[in-house]
C-alpha cells in the first residue's frame, strides 16, 4: 500500500478540512513517526486549494497501528 | 396490510398512503435521491422495521445507499441526528462505504453513555472478507467499551458492549455478512452472524456502566483518538436497543432483502 508523505506542518494544515464534500483529511503518523495521508484522500480530492498534495512523494506505508488480538480467555485489558 | 413486511412491500389499497414511509421521505428530502430501486428498497426496509416492532429500537441506522459521502452520512431513523462524519481514505460506491484500513473512520456522533442504553445492540454489514485485529465499530471512554472486531487474525469475532469486563468471542472464518452484538440484560450478551447466534464465550459478562466517548465506525475511538482501523466495506450499520435472538434474525432477513434488492448482498 502506498501513501503520500507530508510534513507535520502540512498535516496540521490539512487536519479538520475537507478534501471533498463531507469527507475530511485525516493525516496520521506511520511506524517511523512520519506523517502521511492516504491515496484515497488524494484520488478523491475536489478542493483546488489542496492540489499541492498531488505533488507529494508517494511511499510504501509502514503501519504503526497494528492491534494485538484480544485475549481469548476473556481477561480484561485496559484501553490504550 | 398483509404479510410480515419482509421482501416486497405488502401494503395494499389505502394502506400504503396511510403508512406514508415517513423515514424514507425524510431521507429523500435530504439526499434528493431519485433512483427508484433505492427508494423501493428503503421503503421495504422501513415497512419491515415497522411491522416487526423494530423502528422504536433503532437509534441510528445507516443504509449506505446513493454512492457518495453526503448520501451515506445520513441516519435513516432521523436525518437530523447522528450524521456520520467521514475522515481519511474512504471509497464511496453503490455497494457501500469502503474504509482503507489505514486512516479511514467515521464518527457517528453517538455517545453510548448518553445516547444508548446498557441494553443495546450494534450491527455492521460487511462485504469484505479479511482478517484484521481492527474494529468494525468501537469506542472506549474512560474505561468502558462498546466495540466489535468481526474477524481477527485468529478467526475470532470479539465484542464488548457497555462493559469493562471480559470479551465475548466465537469463531468466524468469513467476515462477510451482517454481524451483530446485542446485550439483552446486564449479564446477557450474544453475538450473531446473519441472524444466527454464534454462542459467544463469556456471554454473562456484566454491564454496570456505559462507554463515554463517541462511537466510531471502522476503528475504535480510544478516549478521543482513532486506533486500529478496519478495511471492511460497510453496506449497513445500526445501533439502538438490545435485540432478542428473534429480533436479530428478523433484522437480518430485512437487511439481506434490502441488499439483494440493491444487488450487493453477500
Amino acid at each position: 500500500m502506498k501513501v503520500y508523505r507530508i510534513s507535520e506542518a502540512e498535516a496540521n494544515q490539512l487536519r479538520g478540512n475537507q478534501f471533498d464534500t463531507d469527507s475530511y483529511f485525516n493525516p496520521i503518523q506511520d511506524a517511523d513517526g512520519l506523517w502521511f495521508i492516504s491515496e484515497e484522500e488524494v484520488m478523491y480530492l475536489k478542493k483546488a486549494e489542496y492540489n499541492w498534495i498531488k505533488s507529494k512523494t508517494k511511499v510504501d506505508y509502514k503501519s504503526k497501528d497494528i492491534g494485538d488480538e484480544p485475549p481469548k480467555d476473556g481477561k480484561e485489558i485496559k484501553p490504550k | 396490510m398483509i404479510g410480515n413486511g419482509i421482501g416486497t412491500p405488502k401494503l395494499i389499497g389505502d394502506g400504503a398512503a396511510a403508512f406514508g414511509y415517513p423515514l424514507t421521505n425524510a431521507w429523500i428530502a435530504e439526499t434528493s435521491e431519485a433512483d427508484s430501486t433505492i427508494i423501493g428498497a428503503l421503503q421495504t426496509l422501513e415497512l419491515g422495521l415497522s411491522d416487526n416492532g423494530l423502528t422504536s429500537k433503532m437509534v441510528a441506522l445507516y443504509p449506505f445507499v446513493g454512492g457518495n459521502a453526503t448520501k451515506h452520512k445520513y441516519n435513516f431513523m432521523d436525518t437530523t441526528t447522528f450524521e456520520l462524519t467521514f475522515s481519511g481514505g474512504w471509497t464511496h460506491a453503490s455497494t457501500g462505504a469502503l474504509p482503507n484500513g489505514t486512516n479511514a473512520y467515521a464518527d457517528t456522533g453517538i455517545n453510548p453513555n448518553d445516547d444508548l442504553n446498557i441494553i443495546t445492540h450494534g450491527s455492521y454489514y460487511s462485504r469484505t472478507n479479511t482478517q484484521a485485529n481492527a474494529w468494525a465499530f468501537g469506542c472506549n471512554g474512560p474505561s468502558y467499551f462498546y466495540q466489535m472486531i468481526i474477524r481477527s487474525t485468529g478467526d475470532l469475532i470479539f465484542g464488548r458492549i457497555q462493559t469493562n469486563t471480559t470479551y465475548q468471542n466465537a469463531t468466524v472464518t468469513d467476515s462477510r455478512g451482517l454481524f451483530t452484538m446485542s446485550r439483552t440484560a446486564a449479564e446477557e450478551v450474544e453475538g450473531y452472524k446473519n441472524g444466527t447466534s454464534l454462542s459467544v464465550t463469556n456471554n454473562t459478562s456484566l454491564s454496570t456502566f456505559k462507554a463515554d466517548a463517541n462511537l466510531y465506525l471502522a476503528c475504535r475511538n480510544s478516549n478521543g483518538s482513532p486506533v486500529e482501523y478496519d478495511n471492511k466495506e460497510c453496506a449497513f450499520a445500526s445501533f439502538g436497543d438490545g435485540l432478542s435472538a428473534g429480533e436479530v434474525s428478523t433484522l437480518y432477513t430485512l437487511v439481506q432483502a434490502f441488499q439483494t434488492t440493491l444487488s450487493r448482498n453477500v
